[in-house]
C-alpha cells in the first residue's frame, strides 16, 4: 500500500512516498530555514505563503522520485496538528482537494505520532511495545507506545520544550538561530561540570519536564557574570546547560522504562539527533539491559515520510478521516 | 464549456458550477469562518447532485484576493490540488472585479469595500453601463479612506457600494443621493460572479505552479523589518 504523505506543521514543506509504513520511496524536504532565520524564528504568515506556494512542487518532486503518478498512490495521510494553524491549513486543505479528486481516503496525522514512526522506517524491527521520548524545537514528551494506534503521554514539558530552551539559550551565548545544532557544537570541547545548574525534576513521581527554571538560572549566571566583569566560557557554559538538560531526560526515561517494564527505548525529534544524548542515554539504557532505537537523522527532523508512516498504521486501525477534517493547532495523543 | 468557481476569501464559503449560457448550480455559506472544514465537502456534494465529476469540467476558476489571508490560501490550496491531478487550467479571478460583477447590469461606477483593517479597505473601482460588461477602471488596492474618497469625488455617475466592507464604512462613502448601498443579497461575494469573471477571462488561464494570492499587502513581519 502506498501512502503519500503531507507536512507542513511548522517550517518545512515536506512530501513523501512509503510503501507499507515502512518502506521510503521518496522523502522531498524543503525546508524555509533560510528565510525565517533574518527574522531571529519561525514568522507563521511568511511559512504559510511559502507553503501554499512550494507544496504542490514539493508533491510533484515526491511522485517523481519514486518514478510514480497520482494513480499509483493508494492513500493521503496529512498532518493536522499540533502546529501553527494556518500552516496546517495549507496541507490539510490541499490534501483533502488531491483524497476527493483521486477519490482515495485521506488520513489526519497527529505530528508527535508521525515522529515517533520515523522509528518504525529506520528500525525495521522495532514493534510496540516500548517506551518512546520526543524531543524537538516544540515538544518534550515521554510517551508509552501500548501499540501503533494506542499511545499514552506518560510525560510532557510543563513549560519550555527541550529544544525551545536550547533555541533561547543560544540566543544569550549570541549563536543565532536556530540555535539548537549550534549550541550542541559549542558544548562539545566544554567542561559540563564548570557551572552547576539546576536539574528540575519537579515531584519524585512525575515523568513530566520543566526546563525554564534552568534557563532562568542560565540568564542570571550570565548576567551576573557580566555585572561582575567576569569572561564567560561559552563552550562551558554551554556544555553545563546541556548537561543539565541530559540528565533530567535520561532520569525520567530509565525511571519510566523501570517502572513499566519496558525493555526498548525509542527517541524521536529533531533533538534526537543530538549526539551526547544518545551517547549518555545508551550508555544508561545498556547498563540496565534495554535496546535503544533511533531514526536516521533525516527522519528525526520534520519530514513526510515518518507522517505516511504513521498514516500506514492509521489506517489499517480504521483510524481514517473525511472531507471535514481540520487542522487542529493544540491536538493531543488520545 | 463548464467552469467550477470557488470563493473563500470573505466569511462567503462559496462554489459555483456553470457553463456560458447556464449557472448549473450554487453553494454559498454565509455563516462563519470554518472554511477549510466545509469547503471540500460542499464541492464534493454539488458535483454529486448534478452527476457531473472533475473529468466533465473545463476550467477552475478561484478567487485569488484580497481578502482574508487564511481564507485565500484554503481556496487555492484546494484549487492546486484539483488542478495538479485533473490537469486542469486554473483562471485567477480578483474577488473585486467578481463583485462588480454582482450588478453588472447597473450603470455607473462599481465600488467593491472589503475592510482591510487599520483604517484601510481594499477597493478597486469598474464602469457599468447596463450591458452586463464590466470595464475595470482601477487597479485593487488597498487604501486609507481619505483617499478613496478623494479618488471618488472626481466621478460625477451613480457609484454603487457593496462587499463586506461597505456596510461598515456607510457612512464614509454613502454621502449623497446618487451613492448607493447594494441590497445586502447582492452585496457579499458571490461564486457564480467568480466563475462569469473567469469566463470573461479566459486568457488568462494559468497552471496550478503558477497560480497565487493576491494579498496586497506583504505580511506584517517583512513591513515592520
Amino acid at each position: 500500500m502506498n501512502i503519500l504523505g503531507i507536512e507542513t506543521s511548522c517550517d518545512e514543506t515536506a512530501a513523501a512516498i512509503v510503501k507499507d509504513g515502512r518502506e521510503v520511496l521518496s522523502n522531498i524536504i524543503n525546508s524555509q530555514i533560510d528565510i525565517h532565520t533574518k527574522y531571529g524564528g519561525v514568522v507563521p504568515e511568511i511559512a504559510s505563503r511559502n507553503h501554499l506556494m512550494d507544496l504542490p512542487i514539493v508533491v510533484s518532486q515526491a511522485l517523481e522520485e519514486a518514478n510514480m503518478t497520482f494513480n499509483d498512490i493508494d492513500a493521503i495521510a496529512v498532518t493536522n496538528g499540533p502546529g501553527l494553524v494556518g500552516a496546517l491549513l495549507i496541507g490539510v486543505s490541499y490534501a483533502k482537494g488531491l483524497a476527493s479528486t483521486l477519490d482515495i481516503p485521506i488520513i489526519g496525522v497527529n505530528h508527535l505520532e508521525g515522529h515517533i514512526s520515523a522509528n518504525y522506517i529506520t528500525n525495521k524491527e522495532l514493534e510496540p511495545p516500548f517506551l518512546c521520548l520526543v524531543v524537538s524545537g516544540g515538544h518534550t514528551n515521554l510517551i508509552l507506545v501500548n501499540d501503533y494506534t494506542d499511545l499514552k503521554v506518560l510525560g510532557r514539558s510543563l513549560d519550555d520544550a527541550a529544544g525551545e530552551a536550547y533555541d533561547k539559550i543560544a540566543r544569550v551565548i549570541g549563536l543565532g538561530y536556530p540555535g539548537g545544532p549550534k549550541l550542541e557544537k559549542e558544548a562539545e570541547s566544554g567542561n559540563p561540570k564548570a557551572i552547576e545548574f539546576p536539574r528540575v525534576l519537579l515531584d519524585k513521581d512525575s515523568f513530566d519536564f520543566s526546563f525554564s527554571g534552568l534557563k532562568s538560572s542560565v540568564l542570571n549566571y550570565v548576567n551576573s557574570s557580566k555585572q561582575k566583569g567576569i569572561e564567560i566560557n561559552s563552550h562551558d557554559l554551554a556544555a553545563s546547560f546541556q548537561q543539565a538538560i541530559l540528565d533530567v531526560l535520561i532520569e525520567k526515561t530509565l525511571r519510566a522504562a523501570k517502572e513499566f517494564n519496558i525493555n526498548k527505548v525509542a527517541i524521536a525529534g529533531g533533538v534526537s539527533a543530538n549526539k551526547a544524548l544518545r551517547k549518555q542515554l545508551t550508555k544508561a539504557l545498556d547498563e540496565n539491559d534495554i535496546e535503544i532505537y533511533s531514526p536516521e537523522f533525516i527522519y528525526s527532523t520534520d519530514n513526510a515520510a515518518m507522517i505516511a508512516a504513521q498514516g500506514y498504521y492509521d489506517y489499517i486501525n480504521g483510524n481514517i478521516s473525511d472531507n471535514f477534517l481540520d487542522a487542529v493547532p493544540n491536538l493531543t495523543i488520545e | 464549456m463548464k467552469i467550477l468557481a470557488i470563493d473563500t476569501a470573505t466569511q462567503v464559503a462559496g462554489v459555483a458550477l456553470l457553463s456560458e449560457n447556464k449557472l448549473i448550480s450554487e453553494s454559498i455559506i454565509n455563516h462563519q469562518l470554518n472554511h477549510s472544514k466545509k469547503l471540500m465537502n460542499t464541492l464534493d456534494q454539488m458535483l454529486e447532485n448534478v452527476e457531473l465529476k472533475y473529468n466533465d469540467l473545463d476550467y477552475l476558476s478561484v478567487a485569488i484576493g484580497p481578502g482574508s489571508f487564511t481564507g485565500l490560501r484554503i481556496g487555492l490550496a484546494t484549487t492546486k490540488a484539483i488542478a495538479q491531478v485533473t490537469n486542469l487550467p486554473i483562471i485567477p479571478v480578483s474577488t473585486l472585479e467578481s463583485l462588480a460583477y454582482n450588478i453588472s447590469y447597473s450603470s455607473g461606477i462599481v465600488c467593491p469595500l472589503l475592510d482591510a483593517r487599520r483604517n484601510q479597505v481594499y477597493s478597486a473601482l469598474f464602469q457599468t453601463n447596463n450591458s452586463g460588461k464590466v470595464k475595470r477602471l482601477t487597479q485593487d488596492s488597498a487604501l486609507n479612506l481619505e483617499d478613496l474618497k478623494e479618488i471618488l469625488n472626481s466621478y460625477n455617475q451613480p457609484i454603487f457600494f457593496l462587499g463586506d466592507g461597505s456596510e461598515k464604512f456607510m457612512k464614509d462613502f454613502i454621502t449623497s443621493e446618487n451613492r448607493l448601498l447594494v441590497e445586502p443579497y447582492l452585496r457579499l461575494c458571490q461564486p457564480s460572479s467568480v466563475g462569469v469573471c473567469a469566463l470573461n477571462h479566459l486568457d488568462q488561464a494559468t497552471d496550478f505552479i503558477k497560480v497565487e494570492p493576491s494579498y496586497l499587502r506583504p505580511s506584517y513581519a517583512e513591513e515592520n523589518k
